[in-house]
């Protein structure tokens, strides 16, 4: 059962997607302020549009916008 | 005539791809000024709209997401609405731009600019792409949500401008919103939501033409394929098509010189003209259609929306060098000239990023090293073919480009791993809608671009040239009374007695372990205003008159120079090490100049100038000698 593991951001596969559970609370501050700006808040429906080329960065669609996160940026937000 | 009445400030705020720069253009045309905010190197565009007698000063903000700063753009953002900046008063009102189609998102920045309780009113872009994709708005009930004015544009058709002028020339009446707003990004995203579910229908997430297109140009195998023959081509284009265009120039200056050396009586002030001036500067100049045809691409390139694509394929690459893919953009641009590489990373949100790419900008193969790499190859690596197809010398070209490359990508590892670690800056980037880019951008840029190299060519390398000629043309000394040569053995002698040689001279201990003599000293102290001016001054020592045309001459004068005890100077060992030294050393005053501007102290270019000379001592010291163990010389 996946739901109980706690997985982020990077366990999606284009196509896929799933809600902001929480966002590492051990990240620097600024940096999950930033996030959040951006609407990676808990409760957000975040899909995965693309992986770049090379895997990294992804392309991520999240409240009628896109944005691309970083593995190192996506592994700090937790899904469910 | 008209009598201007009064005037206001507005400023333009919103998120990167809102729109705000095509409304902004719209609104001003071609009235635009491009200044820097004092203190910090971000560009402070302003323009002027002209609305029922009154003359409105539009301020053209960075993109933002948020008034949280954590770059610089951002930065000057906040203090300008905050009236905190000390170079700009703050504005009589704010004019929020946000994207109709992606309101769901942006209007938590409204809502962070609402929160500062200054005039504000909201301009939403891509109407047409929301109804388009069956979306909807309520405006007037999105009006009452928010308590400021909202208006709806198409920027770049024009749509509903006149509106949005209507509305500034109303400026003096716009209230701040009364709204309360939610300080936390979460409460706020609800207050958002909220809003969005009783305003907004969403449109639908159709596949556009953009994800059409992305569907190829960012396909796990085709996006590389197609990125890597997009740079083939690039190159190509820069070498190949500005060729001829170069070959045009460089009759053009060889004749100016020529005309003019006509009207003046002949002597020394005939001699400073043609070869210390026109030679000198003119040898630079021909490559204005070089630098021309890379800044064109790379606007084509930006302004159809391809460059963000480029740095989201490019950007694990860049990771492995601790940069970001937009710095790629920077890089990529500094195989023009370095200037505007270093002026591309204010793109760069991350400042230990910018400034590790600022400090390896001057690594890759600027044009400037052209004509150096050209005469050298050309002279001392032989046309060989092998395997049918690679030319060798375009095999040593092709590698003195890698190595350039590769040495600024290992150099910003180290720097991101040594001084300038501990980054806590998050990535993220947009890649924006495809667009056909507008002949008005790309002429902007190309001209800001040609102009700015120009003017180094009128300053630095004019005054360089000038003080070349003079130092290797003084003092005049008499010819002893037994001097058997002809003119050019009496002008020999008369370099040979120069100041500039003096100074070659005082340098051969440290040169001499690279193999260079007190002539390619003067060319390389010569040079340190900027790289080409070592062709110049080769010329000049040579005899050769400065003239760049003659190519095959000075070359063939290089293969047969000898040193004092007449051995031959160029052996292969030691042009190799002198191409190596050409690779790494920061032989050009404006780069530095430039440095010092973007990051607002003299510090970096001393770092940068030192760690690079230190490089491209040992490296050419080690190319010598490794050259000389395999027996090439």
């Amino acid at each position: 059962m996946a739901a109980l593991t706690k997985s982020d951001l990077r366990a999606l596969d284009p196509g896929e997607g799933a809600h902001v559970v929480s966002l590492d609370s051990t990240a620097p501050q600024q940096i999950v302020r930033r996030l959040m700006v951006l609407g990676f808040v808990p409760g957000t429906y975040v899909s995965v549009v693309r992986r770049a080329p090379l895997g990294d960065p992804i392309e991520f669609e999240l409240r009628g916008g896109r944005i691309s996160l970083r593995a190192s940026e996506a592994r700090l937000i937790f899904i469910s | 005539m008209h009598h201007v009445a009064a005037t206001g400030r507005i400023a333009l705020v919103g998120s990167p791809n809102s729109g705000k720069t095509t409304l902004f253009n719209a609104l001003t045309g071609l009235s635009q000024k491009v200044a820097n905010y004092a203190g910090v190197t971000v560009e402070q565009v302003q323009g002027e709209v002209e609305v029922d007698g009154r003359v409105i000063t539009l301020i053209d903000l960075p993109g933002t997401y948020s008034l949280e700063a954590l770059s610089p753009d951002e930065e000057v953002v906040s203090k300008v609405l905050e009236g905190t900046m000390a170079s700009c008063a703050a504005p009589d009102g704010i004019v929020v731009v946000a994207d109709a189609t992606t309101l769901e998102r942006s209007l938590q920045l409204v809502g962070d600019i609402l929160r500062l309780g200054r005039p504000t009113v909201l301009i939403l872009t891509m109407i047409d792409e929301l109804k388009a994709r069956h979306g909807g708005l309520k405006l007037g009930a999105l009006k009452r949500s928010l308590g400021i004015p909202v208006l709806g544009v198409v920027g770049n058709r024009g749509v509903g401008i006149d509106d949005v002028r209507a509305l500034l020339a109303k400026s003096d009446d716009w209230k701040p919103s009364k709204v309360e707003i939610p300080e936390s990004p979460e409460e706020r995203f609800a207050w958002a939501d909220e809003i969005f579910a009783r305003c907004v229908t969403a449109p639908r997430r159709d596949a556009t033409l953009t994800d059409r297109i992305d569907a190829v140009l960012l396909h796990p195998v085709l996006g590389i394929a197609i990125f890597a023959f997009l740079m083939f081509l690039f190159f190509q284009v820069v070498f190949a098509v500005a060729a001829p265009l170069q070959e045009l120039f460089e009759s053009g200056v060889g004749l100016l010189g020529a005309m003019v050396g006509e009207l003046l009586p002949e002597g020394l002030f005939r001699a400073l003209i043609v070869d210390g001036i026109i030679g000198g500067v003119g040898g630079v100049v021909v490559f204005v259609p070089q630098i021309a045809l890379l800044l064109l691409m790379i606007a084509v390139l930006e302004g159809s929306g391809y460059m963000a694509r480029a740095a989201f394929v490019i950007d694990r690459v860049m990771g492995w060098a601790g940069l970001e893919g937009r710095c790629f953009i920077a890089l990529l641009s500094s195989y023009a000239c370095a200037i505007p590489g270093i002026m591309a990373t204010r793109g760069v949100p991350d400042p230990r990023s910018r400034l590790a790419t600022i400090l390896v900008a001057p690594f890759m193969t600027c044009s400037a090293r052209l004509p150096v790499y050209g005469l050298l190859i050309g002279a001392f690596i032989p046309k060989e073919t092998f395997f049918g197809i690679f030319n060798l010398q375009g095999v040593v070209l092709f590698g003195l480009y890698l190595l350039g490359s590769v040495s600024a990508l290992l150099a910003a590892a180290i720097l991101k791993r040594g001084i300038l670690r501990g980054a806590t800056y998050p990535f993220y980037m947009e890649l924006p809608p495809y667009r056909m880019p507008t002949v008005q951008v790309i002429w902007h840029r190309l001209s800001r671009g040609v102009w700015a190299f120009l003017r180094k060519a009128g300053t630095v390398i004019l005054a360089a040239s000038v003080i070349l000629w003079v130092t290797l043309n003084l003092p005049r000394v008499e010819l002893p009374s037994d001097f058997s040569g002809g003119e050019v053995a009496a002008q020999t002698y008369q370099l040979e007695h120069s100041y500039a040689a003096a100074v070659g001279h005082a340098m051969e201990p440290v040169l001499s372990p690279l193999g260079f003599d007190w002539r390619i000293g003067v060319g390389l102290v010569a040079s340190l205003a900027a790289r080409e001016v070592i062709v110049s001054t080769m010329a000049q020592i040579y005899g050769f008159g400065g003239d760049e045309g003659d190519m095959d001459g000075l070359a063939a004068q290089l293969r047969k120079a000898k040193d004092g005890e007449g051995n031959l100077v160029y052996t292969l060992p030691t042009v190799l090490a002198l191409l190596v030294f050409f690779v790494y050393a920061l032989q050009c005053v404006s780069t530095l100049a430039v440095m010092r501007r973007e990051t607002g102290s003299w510090r970096w270019p001393a770092l940068a100038f030192s760690y690079m000379l230190a490089i491209a001592y040992v490296m050419a010291f080690a190319t010598r000698w490794s050259a000389i163990a395999l027996g090439w010389g």
